[in-house]
């Protein structure tokens, strides 16, 4: 069990790691973020809370019985993880990484084990 | 309140912050302004009590394509304010209600303040979303959630409660997104039985929202009725009508010649700064203004009404003489103009295009940068205003950190002007007076809007930010941070 605050904690020691934070879906806030450098946070939680949307409502048109586990987009320099909070589907976590430092498959493993970890 | 600002992209909503005294409501605020790096407005405060309310605006997140623009108030907790707690509560989307959980008797209290907001809120259509925020959840006999659901009863039914140390910060946030997602269900709501409005809010800032207080009747606010707010008039709509009732009409560019100053860049200043849906409302003490929001301020004091046109432009003439002998140290874009009032009579206006004061550009600057750049930025605001208090040409004009702004060619006045017999050319201020004059502003700046970041700026003067003889005002400021309250 942890807090937006811990699991943002845990997250900020992935290999790469440029930011991360905790987004309402509903509103496109954050509710708890960390790190960040050259990134406008509140405009990636909004930005990419249309990402969600979107994607949540693909999936039902397409009519797959299916949620979401995490979504990928891969930049020329970064990676940007969103995974959804199967407790609470009104939030997501998001991350966005390094790709000349980041190792993929443990900072999708780091996440899915943070989101199972955080209570909100 | 909520409005759609298509002009903005924005949608605007408010979340109002109830409780009862002391629940830590101010606290809840600050801490998310902290959080959220934003700055906290508040009007009046005595002895740590709100007189009027707490604002902060907050814009982030996404609604149906449209920025979230978040007015974020907390009303005055005292029993003898309850008038102005009603009004604020009644112009609220989503209402965050502080309970104070630290001991039984302080959460019983917050149990019978529950009771009176279901009262406000009582028959409101669409429904005011509630969050109870169990506060000061670190006091050691602090009651546990099942109680405090007990105590407040069936008063609110369903509400979400959340738990909080407002003063450290822990909570504050969460609780502020489910406010903001209570209050897009109203915009919803809203939406789905069109009553949504459309346009830029009546109230867009902390000064509009006070003018809009002090000119509200308590009395016909506390009898405000409940019922429907597709109906039911809110706070704004309430200052709107009566605003509408009596304003006098705004000048426009068919102001007769000699009417207006400067007689051609006034007449390009009124076509800028007043478009034709511009309506006057008044201020505190009589004075009518408009453009707030718009970048400009225009205002007819009071007493600048006319029954003859001929006396009218004899006090543009004078006016005119005293922009004209200030003019290098004014900020550019202003006009002086007298026009038809619209019920046979003539009024002054004054429009200045808003320009950012020294105060608006160093608390910009304040929340998100380190001490010692808030620090620099404040020496360099008071090497400004000193300038300006020393300056011949200001004599009898307003120096303040908030009247004074920096423009290309140094210090310059962005404020309205006074009226020209009160502008005393004898009261030009010498060094001396002026550097004791410029420490009481600087102190006063400290203490009321940078307070919280005191501890901040005190250990980075402590750390050496300022190197001794180096600069005079660098070593005041430094004097300044030192010596103000802790």
């Amino acid at each position: 069990m942890a807090t937006a605050k811990e699991a943002l904690t845990v997250l900020m020691q992935i290999d790469g790691i440029i930011g991360a934070m905790v987004v309402d879906s509903n509103s496109g806030m954050m509710l708890a973020s960390a790190g960040g450098g050259p990134l406008n946070l509140e405009l990636a939680a909004a930005g990419n809370t249309e990402v969600v949307r979107a994607k949540r409502k693909t999936v039902r048109s397409l009519g797959l019985q299916d949620s979401i586990d995490d979504i990928l987009i891969t930049l020329s320099r970064q990676y940007h993880l969103i995974r959804p909070l199967a407790s609470n589907d009104a939030l997501f976590i998001y991350i966005a990484l390094d790709r000349t430092k980041a190792n993929l498959a443990m900072a999708r493993h780091s996440l899915s084990q943070a989101e199972k970890d955080l209570v909100v | 309140m909520a409005v759609l600002d298509l002009e903005r992209g924005v949608v605007v909503v408010r979340v109002a912050y109830d409780g009862p005294p002391m629940a830590g409501k101010t606290t809840s605020i600050r801490a998310l302004g902290r959080s959220l790096v934003r700055h906290v407005e508040t009007p009046q405060e005595i002895d740590g009590r709100t007189m009027f309310f707490d604002w902060m605006e907050y814009t982030a997140g996404v609604f149906e394509g449209h920025q979230i623009r978040c007015q974020v108030v907390s009303v005055p907790g005292q029993q003898h304010l309850a008038p102005r707690r009603k009004a604020l509560l009644l112009a609220a989307d989503a209402i965050v209600f502080v309970a104070d959980t630290s001991s039984p008797e302080a959460a019983a209290e917050s149990g019978e303040s529950v009771t009176a907001l279901a009262g406000v809120l009582q028959g409101r259509s669409p429904p005011v979303g509630v969050v109870v925020q169990a506060n000061k959840r670190d006091a050691p006999a602090a009651i546990g959630i099942p109680m405090l659901r007990a105590l407040m009863g069936n008063a609110l039914s369903g509400v979400a409660i959340t738990e909080s140390v407002a003063h450290e910060a822990e909570g504050t946030r969460e609780t502020f997104v489910l406010a903001v997602r209570l209050a897009l269900d109203r915009v919803r709501a809203l939406i789905a039985c069109g009553a949504m409005p459309h346009g830029r809010p009546e109230v867009d800032s902390a000064d509009d929202l006070l003018m809009s207080f002090e000119r509200l009747d308590t009395s016909s606010v506390s009898e405000l009725p409940p019922g429907d707010p597709c109906e039911v008039p809110a706070l704004s709509r309430l200052v709107r009508g009566a605003a509408r009732e009596r304003a006098p009409r705004l000048p426009d560019v068919r102001v007769p010649s000699g009417a207006i100053w400067p007689a051609v860049d006034g007449r390009l200043i009124l076509h800028e700064a007043v478009p034709s849906d511009l309506r006057a409302r008044r201020s505190d003490g009589g004075a009518w203004i408009a453009g707030t929001g718009t970048g400009w301020r225009i205002h007819s004091a009071a007493d600048a009404r006319f029954p003859e046109f001929d006396a009218g432009r004899e006090a543009v003439v004078v006016w005119a003489r005293a922009h004209a002998a200030r003019l290098p140290l004014l900020s550019p874009g202003r006009c002086v103009v007298v026009a038809e009032s619209g019920d046979g009579a003539w009024r002054l206006w004054q429009i200045v295009r808003v320009m950012p004061s020294l105060r608006r550009r160093l608390l910009d600057l304040a929340y998100g940068s380190d001490a010692s750049t808030v620090l620099d930025a404040l020496t360099s605001a008071a090497r400004t205003l000193f300038e300006a208090s020393t300056d011949p040409l200001s004599a009898g004009l307003p120096l303040t950190f908030d009247s004074v702004g920096e423009g290309e060619r140094g210090a310059q006045i962005v404020s309205l002007l006074s009226a020209p017999a009160e502008l005393d050319p004898l009261t030009v201020l010498d060094p001396e007076d002026a550097r004791r004059h410029l420490r009481s502003q600087i102190e006063t700046l400290l203490n009321l809007d940078l307070w919280d970041r005191l501890p901040d700026l005190r250990a980075a003067v402590a750390a050496g930010w300022s190197r001794a003889g180096s600069d005079e005002w660098q070593a005041r400021v430094a004097e300044a941070v030192e010596a103000s309250k802790a």
